[in-house]
């Protein structure tokens, strides 16, 4: 077979189908860069295709110098073709390592702080303090920012440098993996869109998400929410300020034309499932003060736990005596991310007026305010080994509903 | 101390080379007395000298590639501790008892089982069970030592949660040590197969002797047919590594298949095609050359097409630029962002060409004509007959190519394996604040991984020609007076 002879045939059919596969992609809807490419993959066959019908001897001339065309000609394609597919520019992730380094290091600089103290004090040395020598300028480093405070009054909307900041944050942390803002994002829906998210959750619920994933979850997203797909050490790796940002950022985005998923909380069926921080009002209620640590109302809220007061409210019957949950889907107190993520009122509110569409009836019947707060203080110790601890007050829901 | 500098490359490409020169020998040392062991035993019991022949050729150039293995390792360690003080004074405390106690141990234990199993060949011809034996230990040995260094390579990419008061056990188990054992423990005997398949591809083009060209030519097979058709098997172990990687983090899983690796794994893709093409080129010059064989050619022909079509799909990107999202500098000027990406990316009704199960079918189709191939080759065999030392030419380049394409896919693989880590030295817990913590550009990846490759080129051609080309002729006298 002469060459030409095994490349006629060959040509006219690559020819057609590089035709054919070009008009047919864009049919289905191929951009045109995706159909150049797959015409590529055809035209790239054609020599392949020649190269099964040529004959070849089977003694080599020169063998070692084809041994090496071989490898530098190979060499060089490769080296080529990772030269020509997309580059990026290093100096925008330098960027933004430099800015997730800082943040790192100065969540750090406490524990390198306290373990240079412990290495001069072990080789003798006086520690001082930096205020024994002198006085800290008013207003510089140090000053604390309170979470949920947004860097300045709770009422004051946040300024749009903030939310620049946070959105500098969002891309920092890479949350475009899985969520999408602007039809930006993930191909793979692992997270809920979040244009319209300020008109769904309240900043403080954001932000309570954001270092609590399991707080809530959004609707179509069970099976993420269960397989705890968010990422949660964002506590430990975001700075204060950058979840401030953060959530001033996701804050903003109110576009109702994007159908973002409606967040409930867990457990919740779909019918009780209102907008996502509405607690009646008379329900907002918190803790009396000292309550969460008191031993002699943590013992009290034991024995109404236990059954040992009244006959018909056994709360251990389905979420264990000890708060191994007995009843599937029942809360499992031992978890201090879910404990943690309840304000006193929504804790309160779910006791007295239970989860509808659940076996968690409404105790406010059977059960004065004070003994559901009993309760509430015992059940807290489950989630630190049976210590009775303070319940941090938490952000929701936001203060200025209450 | 001040910081030290390396010479006109720089720190981090110092030891990428040093480090990835180091796995590629390991890689080869570890992987070859695999299969060495087996082809003993299968002469031993088959009476086939080939196999013995092929188990000893291939341990000579093992033996030789060992010293050089050492010499990397050691230099490695030396650049490690020299280039990063802080990290080699944060790594080595932590497992001291792996890499200070343990590592040496191992390596002493294997170098004196390699060497016995190399030296006593002759002496304990007439004893062969016992050979063997020792040449199962050297693997065995050779094992724990690459699970002793995963530990350290895996728990720098996925720490446990409480590395900071872990015990050392929970510091080794970490969450993917057990992929990466189990990943490169059948990698390395693909890279054998085809280190196997470059040996004899040299002596074949270099060799006048019909008897030696019929026996490198059959050598040549074997080598391409344990490393295709563990490479089919190594996709598996791959994928269960990556599933890993996602569950430990997703966004490391992220950042490795749609984010700034992305184009790696293009590259991937591109070298996987190659070498299935490579593959079954091989396989097609081995059955035309038997009698008969005429009404294969056909249907290989639509396996050669499915496999093109296999590659397709597996390359196919979901978007035509290098991140997740458009970055400052990538948008053309004059052109909106919803054009561009409109433009670039698969549309959301084709997204699913992207995903994993659509890379899936293609791979496992592209495997499937594979193993079909060598059925053909089986049925052509069973009608026709086959001559070795006559196989067309090209068939030997393949085989180069083959051994090229998987060095340079392991260059690849072990820089996406590290940059996975992004700006860390260990992932989310110690930072790399030396500067170049950056993923480098696809472009400088695939220089360094070529130069790799090609430093170990040459030193596999000079290992070849030291251990073939200055071997004692008499040694051939005694294995065919042994088995005729």
């Amino acid at each position: 077979m002469t060459l030409w002879q095994n490349l006629r045939w060959k040509l006219v059919v690559t020819a057609v189908l590089a035709i054919v596969v070009y008009f047919v992609s864009g049919l289905i809807g191929f951009p045109t860069i995706f159909r150049f490419y797959f015409m590529g993959y055809v035209l790239i066959a054609l020599p392949f295709f020649v190269l099964l019908d040529l004959r070849f001897g089977t003694q080599a001339r020169h063998g070692g110098l084809a041994i090496l065309a071989v490898f530098l000609i190979a060499s060089a394609i490769l080296a080529l073709v990772g030269r020509l597919l997309p580059q990026y520019t290093p100096e925008v992730e330098q960027e933004k390592i430099a800015r997730i380094q800082r943040s790192f290091l100065d969540r750090q600089k406490p524990q390198r702080i306290e373990a240079l103290r412990q290495e001069a004090e072990a080789l003798g040395l006086v520690v001082v303090e930096p205020g024994q020598v002198a006085q800290a300028p008013a207003g510089g480093e140090g000053t604390a920012v309170a979470p949920g405070s947004g860097g300045g009054t709770e009422a004051a909307a946040p300024s749009p440098e903030l939310i620049e900041r946070g959105k500098v944050a969002y891309d920092d942390w890479e949350c475009y993996n899985c969520h999408k803002i602007g039809g930006k994002g993930g191909v793979k829906r692992r997270g809920p869109e979040l244009d319209n998210i300020g008109n769904l959750m309240s900043p403080d619920a954001i932000r309570i998400k954001i270092l609590h994933p399991t707080f809530s979850l959004s609707e179509g997203f069970e099976e993420e929410y269960d397989k705890v797909t968010m990422p949660d050490d964002y506590n430990e790796r975001l700075s204060d300020e950058e979840v401030t940002a953060l959530v001033a950022y996701l804050s903003s985005l109110t576009d109702t034309t994007v159908q973002t998923p409606k967040p409930f909380f867990p457990g919740t069926v779909k019918e009780d499932r209102g907008p996502f921080y509405e607690i009646p009002l008379e329900y907002q209620k918190t803790m009396p003060p000292g309550w969460w640590t008191d031993p002699k109302i943590i013992e009290e809220g034991k024995a109404i736990y236990e059954g040992q007061v009244y006959p018909d409210v056994v709360c251990a019957a389905c979420h264990g005596r000890d708060g191994v949950p007995i009843l599937t889907g029942a809360a499992d107190f031992r978890n201090p991310d879910l404990v943690e993520g309840w304000s006193d009122a929504f804790w309160y509110w779910r006791i007295a007026k239970g989860v509808p569409g659940t076996a968690m009836t409404a105790w406010e019947e059977k059960l004065t305010p004070e003994e559901i707060f009993k309760v509430m203080a015992y059940v807290n110790t489950f989630a630190y080994q049976g210590k009775p601890t303070d319940h941090h007050e938490m952000f929701y829901p936001p203060k200025a509903q209450r | 101390m001040p910081d030290i500098s390396f010479p006109l490359i720089g720190n981090r490409t110092a030891i990428w080379i040093v480090a990835q020169l180091h796995l590629n020998f390991a890689a080869f040392i570890l992987g070859a007395p695999i299969f060495i062991v087996i082809s003993e035993f299968l002469g031993w019991r088959n009476k086939d000298a080939r196999y013995e022949r092929l188990a000893h050729e291939m341990t000579k150039v093992t033996a030789v590639a060992y010293s050089l293995t050492a010499l990397m390792g050691g230099g490695f360690v030396f650049m490690l501790v020299g280039l990063y003080p802080d990290f080699a004074g944060f790594i080595f405390p932590r497992f001291f008892t792996l890499w200070v106690l343990l590592y040496p141990v191992l390596f002493i234990l294997e170098t004196l089982t390699l060497y016995t199993y190399w030296y006593s060949w002759d002496a304990l011809m007439d004893r062969k069970g016992l050979h063997i034996l020792i040449g199962v230990l050297l693997n065995i040995i050779g094992t724990l030592t690459m699970f002793n260094q995963n530990a350290i390579a895996s728990f720098m990419n996925t720490p446990p949660e409480n590395w900071q008061t872990a015990t050392l056990w929970e510091l080794v188990n970490n969450h993917t040590w057990w992929p990466l054992n189990l990943h490169r423990f059948i990698a390395n005997i693909v890279f054998g197969g085809f280190i196997t398949g470059l040996v004899a591809a040299y002596m074949y083009l270099t060799s006048k002797d019909p008897k030696e060209r019929a026996f490198y030519d059959w050598m040549g097979f074997i080598g391409n047919l344990i490393g295709t058709a563990t490479f089919i098997i190594l996709i598996a172990p791959g994928y269960i590594y990556g599933r890993e990687i996602y569950a430990y983090d997703a966004s490391l899983g992220i950042y490795m298949m749609s984010d700034r690796l992305s184009m790696f794994f293009e590259m991937q893709g591109i070298l996987v095609g190659l070498l299935f093409l490579a593959a079954n080129y091989y396989m097609w010059l081995s059955i035309r050359r038997v009698e008969g064989s005429e009404r294969f050619a056909l249907p290989m022909k639509l396996g050669f097409a499915l496999v093109f079509l296999g590659n397709a799909i597996w390359v196919t990107p979901r978007h035509f630029f290098a991140t997740m999202i458009l970055e400052p500098g990538m948008l053309p000027s004059g052109m909106t962002e919803e054009a561009f990406i409109a433009q670039m990316e698969l549309p959301a009704h084709l997204g699913f060409m992207a995903l994993m199960p659509s890379k899936n079918t293609a791979a496992a189709w592209t495997a499937l004509v594979t193993l079909i191939n060598y059925v053909f080759y089986r049925i052509a065999l069973r009608r026709g007959r086959i001559t070795w030392g006559e196989i067309e030419t090209p068939a030997q380049y393949a085989l180069i190519l083959l051994a090229f394409a998987a060095i340079w896919t392991m260059g690849l693989m072990g820089a996406v394996r590290s940059l996975i880590r992004k700006s860390f030295h260990v992932y989310n817990a110690i930072p790399d604040l030396s500067g170049e913590a950056f993923t480098p550009t696809l472009a400088q990846s695939t220089l360094i991984v070529t130069v790799v490759s090609l430093i170990f080129f040459l030193l596999i051609t000079l290992i070849i020609w030291l251990s073939h080309k200055l071997g004692k002729p008499e040694r051939k006298v005694v294995l065919q007076e042994v088995h005729g």
